[in-house]
């Protein structure tokens, strides 16, 4: 072990590799950044100076109209309606999902050998494109062939069958139901996760105390799924009002407007009624709730960062 | 030439956290170096200076005649060995060796030759295609340290290489450095570790350093020198207690005078010690404090000049020997190690010897006076 | 032995009811609609919904298969296929720099990166429409991988640069102190390493753009050219009401993934996770 070494002494020195380093950083988020400068952060900015035009999206014909759309967008009931029924979407996603899904990951958690197959299936929804169940499920909820009037029939119930997605009280409802449906095994298997990460310890030591399995469950593993309720949450709210797909393919937003949401409203004003000023309007309007409210939510779950 | 230099060397984390003062320091050709010292007292941050990884320091690093500051890691000649062994969990023990040697893109008989030398040393030959996941602690750090040997560097870097290890596998693969250290003469080595014994028994030279208040006051620097220099001379009253187990006792008085044996003390307790060193910049009834060891106190029948006489609070006994616990007056107890069982039991009253060559004496601030003969 | 015998009675009645009628309320509509896909249209007029097909008859399937399916499957397989690729590179590079490099703005522009996880993608529609327009791309499958690359990133970055943080550091100096410069150390050492973290946003984000749709929709027009979900929009025009024969078409473009679901359903359902749950 004399003089043979690795690298030659003077090799290497300096220079070249350091600047080399200093450059690296760049050259990693190069691609990202890029992207998302053209993808993201372009359309973003593009979509709030599109909505100050008048402009029918084909010809040169488009019209600088200053704020005039972002004045029709604060009196036009029908965006308001639309972003209402979002609101809507959010609340019964939290309170319809979250119960369900905990009941769910609790009778997983004491299912023994079933689980595991019952939670593969059960997560097998979520696997489904939105088009796909859109399709499905306009045909479940089909007015004279649809096998949930026919099911309510058989059971007894036929008073109770309606024309789900034709009927402006309940065609909303019947599309949450589909999305509560999908997502509730994905918020199912969050909560798993949140009860598989209660120390075992802890509910022996309570046993010991004499605690039932009850008590257990409703003073201390409930309170220790507080964190991934806020995740749940913060995901489901999120979701809920950038939400497009389910509706656009079962009702379209209809009927009379009844299940518009902000993005299918947005939709309809561009590629239907070909408004790209107004629609880019509407798009912008929708970033700019979505934002506030995200970032009212984040506040006050702060756990976000790091859970999700 | 492999003897390494730090000039002036100084780093701070962020604009006011320093870790490293003023550290001036030569470790010679072949020489094995330990860096002790407390947690905190940023000895393996100097270690990483020395390899290359930590930068944004002042001064200068030299290994050889070359100043290093700006050289990139791999080409400073140095391989380094990690706490966690830090093997690249997803390549074979063959390759995790053979890694380093394939981009310096050394030819392919060279490094089956290198990689086979270095597993027969360490005994790792039947390991070669295992994955480090399949390894115990130990064997994993052998790699560690075969990756590190292929190379042939100029030095070797070793970060706490067994804190990670058990007890016993810790005794054993200290031997096993050592050894090494033997095998590759002209290598000098760096070891970085906060165990003194590990220092005391692999050193040809300690670096002690200070951390926290010391070091902003003192320097990183307590103190370098050979391991039984700073068991025998501690410089201060840092390096006295951090050495040796149990630690000095120390103990306060007051300066009387100084005489030909040395300078004469008085303690808290009544007795007049004499403790052979150089007095003569004290002033009379000046605040000392007096160390002594534990394993140099002699158990006597009575008092008598220099000799501690104190009332026995607790006795531990290891067979061997035993610690009889002394109350000293103040909130830490004296410990005397003895022979057998001691002979004595709480509640008695003991007297100790305190042999006048191997009593310390530290000036108020706690700096240590010079003795009036060398060893 | 502290919990009295009602409640473990009813916990030992209530597992399974709850855990199988929640079994029935999953497969009722997949059950309809397999079913409904060997019943020819007149049957499924005239006979009951829940009455099982007269013959297994697989003629909506050869139906659906004789026209343009097998297109919409390349497609998809190609648009997905590029897509994930260059996602996992792409957002595996930028997750290194983010979690061990350091440069100015690092945590900044991490934040505003993953911000775009919740940005609508519904803002960039028209002007990636436009754009695309403009560039030429227009009904080209090709116009689909730049904007489903770009909205996969936040998420992905954010899942590897988490992955990559937990990588110790110790590896890296390692690599350093064998010759290693950036790149070698990311190619050599981090993207092998990050295998995982890997496969979790190859997963995810695989799922997602199979099953996409605004974006295919908007920026695709002919038959030639467009993915699976686009598939079924179609058919659903052109069969109108020959509900077994549109019920085919959903359970052909339904079936890859539960095949694929079929031979790694814990990978699956950990990557639909991603984001969501650690890793």
């Amino acid at each position: 072990m004399t003089d043979i070494s690795t690298r030659s002494a003077g090799g290497g020195a300096g220079g070249a590799g350091l600047s080399l380093r200093k450059l690296a950083p760049a050259i990693f988020l190069a691609p990202a950044i890029l992207l998302l400068a053209v993808y993201l952060l372009y359309p973003l900015v593009e979509s709030f100076r599109l909505s100050l035009l008048d402009w029918n999206g084909l010809g040169a014909d488009a019209r600088f109209v200053g704020l005039d759309n972002w004045k029709k967008l604060a009196t036009d009931t029908l965006f308001w309606e639309a972003a209402w029924n979002n609101i809507l979407l959010a609340v019964f996603s939290v309170v319809i999902q979250m119960p369900i899904a905990v009941v769910l990951a609790v009778v997983l958690d004491n299912a023994g050998k079933g689980s595991r197959i019952l939670k593969i299936l059960y997560f097998l929804p979520l696997l489904m494109s939105s088009v796909a169940l859109g399709v499905l499920f306009k045909y479940f909820y089909d007015v004279n062939f649809g096998p949930l009037n026919a099911l309510l029939d058989y059971v007894g119930l036929g008073f109770l069958a309606q024309d789900w997605l034709g009927d402006t009280r309940f065609a909303l409802g019947a599309v949450i139901a589909v999305v509560c449906w999908q997502y509730i095994p994905f918020y199912m298997v969050l909560f798993m996760a949140g009860l598989a990460s209660f120390p075992a310890e802890i509910s022996e030591a309570a046993k010991l105390d004499g605690a039932s399995e009850a008590t257990i469950f409703w003073k201390m593993k409930l309170p220790h799924l507080k964190g991934t309720f806020r995740t749940a949450v913060v995901l489901s709210v999120i979701g809920a009002l950038r939400y497009f797909d389910l509706i656009y393919v079962m009702t379209g937003g209809g009927p009379e407007g009844s299940s518009e949401l902000m993005a299918t409203y947005m939709y309809r004003n561009v590629f239907s009624s070909f408004q790209l000023g107004y629609g880019s309007t509407v798009a912008s309007g929708m970033f700019i709730v979505v934002i506030l409210i995200a970032s009212v939510l984040m506040r006050f779950s702060k756990r976000y960062e790091t859970e999700v | 030439m492999t003897s390494i230099t730090l000039s002036g060397v100084n780093k701070s984390f962020g604009a006011n956290f320093p870790v490293i003062r003023g550290v001036d320091l030569q470790i010679e050709d072949g020489e094995f170096c330990v860096f002790l010292g407390p947690s905190g007292c940023g000895k393996s941050t100097l270690l990483r200076m020395v390899a290359g990884l930590e930068m944004g320091y002042t001064g200068e690093i030299r290994i050889g005649d070359r100043v290093v500051d700006k050289v990139e890691p791999a080409d400073r000649q140095v391989a380094m060995v990690f706490q966690n062994y830090a093997l690249y969990p997803h390549m074979s023990v063959y390759d995790n060796m053979a890694f380093g040697l394939r981009q310096a893109k050394t030819a392919k008989a060279e490094i089956e030759r290198r990689v086979q030398d270095a597993a027969r040393i360490l005994q790792i030959e039947p390991l070669l295609d295992r994955m480090p996941k399949a390894l115990s602690g130990g064997q994993r750090q052998r790699v560690a340290i075969g990756r590190a040997i292929v190379r042939q560097p100029k030095v070797f870097l070793f970060d706490e290489p067994l804190s990670n290890l058990d007890a016993a596998l810790r005794v054993h693969m200290r031997s096993e450095i050592a050894t090494l250290h033997r095998n590759f003469p002209a290598a000098s080595m760096i070891y970085v570790t906060h165990d003194q014994t590990e220092a005391m028994a692999l050193a040809d030279k300690i670096v002690l350093l200070h951390a926290g208040k010391d070091m902003l006051k003192h320097g990183s620097i307590a103190q370098v020198g050979k391991p039984l220099d700073l068991y025998h001379r501690p410089r201060n009253l840092f390096v006295a207690g951090f050495l040796g187990s149990p630690t000095m006792n120390f103990l306060p008085g007051t300066f009387i005078a100084q005489e030909a044996a040395g300078a004469r003390v008085a303690l808290k307790g009544g007795e007049e010690l004499v403790v052979p060193v150089n007095g003569g910049a004290l002033a009379p009834g000046g605040a000392v404090t007096l160390g002594v060891r534990p394993e140099h106190l002699a158990p006597v029948a009575a008092p008598a000049a220099q000799t501690l006489t104190r009332p026995v609070t607790a006795v531990e006994h290891f067979g061997e020997y035993s610690f009889v616990y002394l109350d000293s007056g103040t909130p830490t107890p004296m410990i005397a190690k003895v022979a057998g069982d001691g002979g004595v039991k709480a509640g008695d009253t003991a007297s100790f010897a305190a042999p006048i060559e191997c009593c310390h004496l530290f000036d108020g601030d706690g700096i240590a006076l010079n003795h009036l003969t060398s060893l | 032995m502290a919990t009295s015998p009602i409640t473990r009675a009813t916990g030992r009645v209530a597992v399974p009811v709850l855990g199988l009628f929640w079994l029935a309320v999953t497969t009722v509509p997949f059950l309809f609609m397999v079913m409904t896909t060997f019943k020819t249209q007149q049957e499924s007029y005239s006979s009951s919904v829940w009455a099982l097909p007269e013959a297994l008859d697989f003629v909506n399937y050869a139906d659906v298969l004789s026209g343009p399916f097998l297109t919409y499957l390349k497609n998809s397989v190609m648009v997905v296929v590029i897509s994930v690729i260059l996602i996992v590179v792409i957002s595996a590079m930028a997750a290194y720099a983010f979690a061990r490099m350091r440069f100015r703005f690092n945590e900044a522009l991490f934040g505003l990166i993953v911000a775009g996880m919740i940005v609508p993608i519904h803002i960039t529609l028209v002007p990636i429409y436009l754009m695309t327009r403009h560039m030429g791309l227009y009904d080209s499958p090709f116009a689909l991988i730049g904007p489903y690359v770009a909205t996969s990133l936040p998420i992905s970055v954010f899942i590897l640069t988490e992955f990559m943080r937990q990588i110790p550091k110790e590896l890296e100096e390692a690599a350093r102190l064998d010759g290693c410069g950036p790149f070698a150390i990311f190619f050599k050492v981090f993207f092998p390493l990050s295998g995982p973290g890997l496969s979790t946003v190859a997963i995810y984000n695989g799922i997602m753009l199979w099953n996409e749709f605004i974006f295919a929709y908007v920026l695709t027009s002919s038959t030639s050219t467009r993915t699976l979900p686009l598939a079924i929009w179609d058919y659903q025009g052109q069969y109108t009401s020959n509900i077994p024969a549109i019920l085919a078409v959903v359970t052909l473009t339904s079936l890859p993934l539960v095949v694929a679901y079929a031979f790694g359903q814990e990978k699956i359902v950990k990557g639909m996770m991603a984001g969501s749950l650690k890793g």
